[in-house]
């Protein structure tokens, strides 16, 4: 693998699995990541009335996810572990880093892995998830 | 030098149904990998140097390369161009969709597109053109 700091283009924001335990983890970044979401967003409360015909919203209900896609490789530790997950039906743990710098971590289900094999084309792998509760910053 | 000079010279030079149908030069099968050829070179023979285009293959944690590179078979206008097809032929049957070893990279595909025709008034000529992804190892 090359050394990513040999220039990068764009955000280097990458997502990392735990490749360890719950309890002792280990966040391992999925390997020949070209592409990354993060979606954060909430619900709306609408609390308008006849009083007014201004619309009045306050905060419902948050949720976040993340999209990514990356190259097919057989070997790599974190494509496994995510596989591991939707297929056993478990949580996995997940992070945001940034610049190799750990952000955030969150318990994510895997909600779908979509495996493209062409013939004669890089095979690449999406993969969505949906964070289970909220992000916590890394030394909180 | 190119990623692929080697990797396709040894291809192509290590195989013995290719080189009985190329002339010699010294004491190694006609390949070449400069334009142009050594003036004293005798056909028939081939000629791959450098690539035709070159672009990144890379993702945020990888960097590869994606390559084109054409494999320009040449034999004498001698009114049959049944030496250069063979040729043309033979060298697809060891590209198309074959491994590459090409040092410092990991192969990923390979693809062959031709032989098209490229004679010339004395000389008969077919051209493959071989698309590579390859990533750094």
């Amino acid at each position: 693998m090359a050394d990513s700091d040999a220039g990068v283009n764009g955000a280097l924001f990458l997502v990392l699995v735990n490749t360890g335990t719950p309890s002792v983890p280990v966040y391992e970044a999925v390997g020949s990541q070209r592409d990354a979401t993060v979606e954060e967003s909430s619900a709306n409360v609408d609390y308008s009335s006849k009083d007014s015909r201004n619309q009045r919203v306050g905060y419902g209900r948050y949720s976040s996810t993340i999209s990514f896609e990356h190259l097919y490789i057989q070997s790599d530790t974190g494509y496994a572990a995510l596989k591991a997950a939707n297929r056993a039906g478990d949580m996995i743990l997940v992070a945001r880093e940034l610049d190799g710098v750990a952000l955030e971590t969150a318990n994510a289900k895997v909600d779908s892995m979509s495996e493209n094999y062409p013939d004669q084309g890089e095979s690449v792998i999406s993969v969505a998830m949906t964070i289970d509760g909220a992000w916590t910053e890394v030394g909180t | 030098m190119s990623i692929l000079t080697a990797a396709i010279y040894n291809k192509l030079a290590n195989d013995g149904t290719l080189t009985a149908l190329l002339a010699a030069y010294g004491s190694e099968p006609a390949v070449f990998t400069t334009d142009p050829v050594p003036g004293n070179a005798s056909l028939p023979y081939i000629v791959t140097a450098g690539e035709v285009t070159q672009a990144p293959f890379d993702t945020k944690q990888t960097r590869g390369r994606s390559l084109i590179r054409d494999v320009r078979c040449y034999a004498a206008a001698d009114g049959s161009a049944a030496v250069v097809e063979q040729i043309a032929e033979r060298v697809r049957t060891l590209l198309h969709r074959q491994v590459l070893v090409i040092d410092g990279y990991s192969w990923m595909l390979s693809d062959c597109a031709g032989p098209i025709v490229a004679d010339d008034d004395d000389i008969y000529g077919r051209i493959i053109s071989v698309s590579v992804i390859a990533q750094e190892d």
